[in-house]
């Protein structure tokens, strides 16, 4: 049942990773003010967690930092400042975004979607298969229809397609945005132990999730983000032992009728 | 008085003087020509901007309006007044004939059928000489004539005729946005599978409003003639409905006054080219020219100002910080009113009784052979791997899909032949998976969209605006479900504006709002902060304890175990096991396939929870 890749670690997953570093970001929507100035760094190799309740501005910190929304601060890739760049080229420096609700290529096939991702970061042929044999060994689901339109894949798969096609470019530093969204337990948990081998061989990723106690339990580090600021970082152990971190975002088991907290 | 009031006073005053102002110096028939342009505009910025469906055919309903009243005027000697209101009838009539196959296949078909009736008409109307006239077309159309002013001779009243008239349909879109009608239009344009989840009949809305614009164009028309006392096929060729294509799109299509600024602005130019182009091109060359110079005006708009100078124009007059869309209610108000919930007489058949249910996508097998029972008062969950077909059997159900085989019983009736909007209107009611929401309405727009089926406002009520009652008492038991999901501070925001999580309470709040007696939940808790996911486990319990029943697809495994009653897994499409949750979690095969050996540790649902539970069971 178990995908091989759950235990053999891919060899061309291994590419050494960036060294992303935001400083000072802020960005809004019109007169609300969604990012108030977040300072963060993700080393290359590490994993980072960006944990807060929704609205607080974690999906608006990653299109910041990929150039989606004007922005004021600075964000740099290995010491070299992006800030002037388009999105585009921030994605040819080794920026890679999963985003939120998927927003895939409807019409085009599985296979088509992770090309043009790798297309996009000018990729080589061979590259470009040997890569899509890496995404198609992570998510076995694509691989059995690689022709299928990405609209008729059911959600979970969608989802597994967005991370694909995020991998697909060889990314550096690899931006996540919920992508836990939809997919069904087991395939949670493969993937998260997927995200952490690939760090652990170089590859650094910023993880927003909604879920915290699975960002947490695979994160080096974590922010907590509340209202547009950082509001709480350290070790992602620290902040598992944090009683304010573990009463607001980790809790215990769920009860509808228990009251908030301990 | 705001900026915006004073400007539209002066341009009222404008309209009312301009007659003096032009006196001898210029003739009042660019003005006129401008008000007829407004008007057929108008319709198609309504049928365009909001239901989405263009139009290249308003220059053939023009046209069938002029002919139908000249002729019923001339040949039969109708008074000219009923000509008119019979000039109307015919081109809403033939709008309705010839869009009702168009409009059921989605997509654009409509400018195609619209195309190919510009030309229909054009050769009927040149070449049936016996009718027509034909190219010499019909003269001796009598004037209109109004009561103690007698006859009305002259462009003067024509010209305050149809201003009037500009001004009314203004003031008639206006109040058809802002009702039942115009959310459910909204709807349609945005998500046509959300709007019929909700009972909304896209077909029906799009006819007549296609019918309606159809009408103002036939008035244009009648107008014309009556004013001109002539009618030949020139004026109403296919030229003309691009023209009113370009008004439309410069004034911005999504406007309504944008359409008046368009008419004005492409009738003067016309006017303007047509006494400048020749003195440069000699030799008649100069009306293809003009193609040349629309072509280029509509580049220029498209790249500089895609939505249209409307938006500009409105963007300056208005300070920033006043939306004048949306009056903000008193929240407080909502509290006076509770929704009358009549608890749904207690069911003895089974909600939801499928039996051997099978879909096919191409060579996919998503649902396979399934049958399954939901009774009365039931949370039902539905669980699986992704790709398991769990969406596809929510989708079987609301009737937007149809299953190959296998037959579907809701509430005792079978249902596989219904259309999504009647299995609506039964009480079923469902979220999606990415929430649908119509994102440039609010949150309270959004919301009262759920109400469709329970409010009564049709076409013609909306457009003459006598719905007030009914839509205060909307927004007021809006406000009750607002208030219920924590939205109430959102209210009078755009949806667009919301974040993930709220959106979803949001599409809760709308299906509730629909009064379901059956409530779908595709994936509710994903996107939800923990703090939401408990108020949402709670709300679930809630609803179900007013008799509704629940039929939820969840991969938060935790808040399944809490909330279900009874589980159906599925797995390609097959059901692998079904029961109690207690029973479901220790099921080797549910292990195996979805909740992994080692999901436990880490994954979204209950770790604690499970893992208890299997060491409990070895």
């Amino acid at each position: 049942m178990k995908p091989s890749w759950a235990r053999r670690s891919p060899e061309s997953a291994r590419g050494a990773g960036g060294s992303l570093q935001v400083y000072d970001l802020q960005a809004s929507y019109g007169p609300v003010q969604a990012l108030r100035g977040a300072t963060l760094e993700c080393a290359p190799g590490e994993l980072v967690a960006i944990i807060g309740p929704n609205g607080a501005g974690k999906t608006t910190l990653l299109r910041a930092i990929l150039g989606l929304l004007p922005h004021r601060g600075d964000v740099l890739l290995d010491g070299r400042s992006l800030t002037a760049l388009s999105t585009e080229d921030r994605v040819r420096a080794g920026l890679a975004l999963v985003p939120e609700r998927r927003q895939l290529f409807d019409t085009l096939s599985v296979r088509d979607n992770l090309l043009l991702s790798g297309f996009g970061r000018g990729l080589g042929r061979s590259r470009m298969e040997e890569r899509l044999r890496l995404v198609f060994s992570l998510f076995p689901a694509l691989a059995e229809r690689p022709r299928a339109p990405a609209r008729s894949l059911s959600g979970g798969q969608q989802q597994m397609l967005a991370i694909g096609r995020a991998l697909m470019g060889e990314p550096r530093v690899l931006l996540m945005d919920e992508p836990l969204l939809g997919l069904a337990p087991l395939i949670v948990s493969e993937l998260l132990g997927l995200l952490r081998r690939l760090c652990d061989e170089g590859l650094s990723v910023v993880l927003v999730e909604q879920n915290a106690r699975a960002a947490l339990a695979v994160a080096d580090r974590a922010y907590v983000l509340e209202r547009g600021r950082i509001v709480r970082s350290g070790s992602a152990r620290d902040l598992q032992a944090d009683p304010a971190v573990h009463s607001a975002y980790l809790g215990g088991p769920l009860k509808p009728e228990a009251p908030r907290g301990k | 008085m705001n900026r915006a009031w004073f400007l539209r006073g002066c341009g009222l005053l404008l309209l009312l003087l301009l007659p003096w102002i032009l006196r001898d110096r210029l003739s009042l028939t660019v003005p006129f020509v401008i008000g007829l342009h407004a008007i057929l505009a108008l319709g198609l910025a309504l049928l365009a901007g909001q239901a989405g469906q263009v139009s290249l055919g308003q220059a053939a309903f023009y046209g069938i309006g002029a002919y139908t009243a000249a002729l019923l005027t001339v040949r039969l000697g109708w008074d000219p007044w009923l000509a008119l209101g019979m000039a109307v009838l015919v081109a809403a009539s033939l709008a309705y004939v010839l869009g009702a196959p168009v409009m059921v296949l989605r997509g654009h078909y409509l400018v195609l059928g619209t195309l190919a009736l510009n030309v229909v008409v054009e050769v009927i109307l040149r070449n049936w000489q016996s009718l027509t006239g034909g190219a010499n077309g019909l003269s001796g159309v009598p004037p209109l004539h109004l009561g103690p002013f007698g006859a009305l001779r002259g462009t003067l009243p024509y010209y305050y005729l149809v201003w009037g008239l500009v001004l009314a349909s203004l003031w008639l879109g206006h109040n058809l946005l802002r009702s039942r009608v115009g959310r459910a239009l909204a709807a349609i344009r945005a998500s046509e599978v959300a709007a019929v989840s909700l009972g909304i009949p896209p077909v029906r809305y799009k006819l007549q409003l296609f019918a309606y614009s159809a009408g103002c164009a036939a008035v244009a028309g009648g107008l014309y003639a009556y004013e001109l006392g002539f009618v030949s096929p020139s004026p109403f060729g296919f030229e003309l409905s691009i023209a009113i294509l370009v008004m439309g799109v410069l004034g911005g299509i999504h406007h309504l006054p944008g359409a008046v600024l368009g008419a004005a602005i492409v009738t003067l130019l016309r006017e303007l080219l047509r006494s400048l182009l020749p003195q440069f091109f000699r030799g008649g060359a100069s009306a293809e020219y003009e193609a040349v110079v629309y072509g280029l005006l509509l580049a220029a708009a498209v790249i500089g100002a895609p939505t249209g100078l409307w938006p500009l124009l409105a963007r300056w007059t208005r300070r920033p910080s006043q939306e004048s869309r949306v009056q903000p209610a008193q929240p407080p108000l909502w509290r006076l009113n509770q929704v009358p919930v009549d608890p749904p007489e207690p069911a003895r058949d089974p909600v939801v009784k499928a039996q051997s249910l099978t879909k096919r996508f191409g060579g996919l097998v998503a649902v396979d052979d399934l049958s399954f029972t939901v009774s009365p008062g039931e949370i039902y969950a539905i669980i699986g791997p992704n790709g398991a077909g769990k969406t596809t059997v929510l989708n079987l159900i609301t009737g937007l899909l149809r299953p190959n085989s296998g037959s579907l019983v809701l509430f005792g009736s079978p249902v596989h032949m219904l259309p999504p909007e009647r299995i609506a209107s039964l009480g079923v009611a469902r979220t999606f998976q990415t929430p649908r929401v119509v994102w440039d309405l609010t949150v309270l727009d959004n919301v009262r969209l759920g109400m469709h089926l329970h409010l009564q406002a049709g076409f013609f009520t909306s457009l003459l605006g006598l719905n007030h009652e009914e839509e205060a008492s909307s927004v007021r038991q809006a406000g009750v479900l607002l208030e219920r999901l924590g939205l109430v501070p959102h209210a009078h925001e755009i949806a667009a504006n919301l974040p993930f999580g709220s959106l979803r309470l949001l599409e809760l709040a709308r299906a509730l709002a629909l009064r379901p007696r059956l409530l779908l939940l595709d994936e509710p808790a994903s996107g939800l902060s923990r703090e939401q996911r408990m108020e949402l486990a709670r709300l679930i319990q809630e609803i179900r304890a007013e008799g509704v029943t629940v039929v939820l697809v969840e991969h938060d495994v935790e808040m399944v175990l809490q909330v279900a009653d009874r589980v159906l897994v599925l797995h390609q499409g097959r059901r692998i096991a079904e029961g109690p949750p207690s029973v479901v979690r220790s099921h080797p095969e549910v292990i195996s396939a979805y909740l992994g050996p080692a999901a436990a540790e880490i994954a979204t649902a209950g770790p604690k929870d499970l893992r208890g539970n299997r060491r409990a069971q070895a």
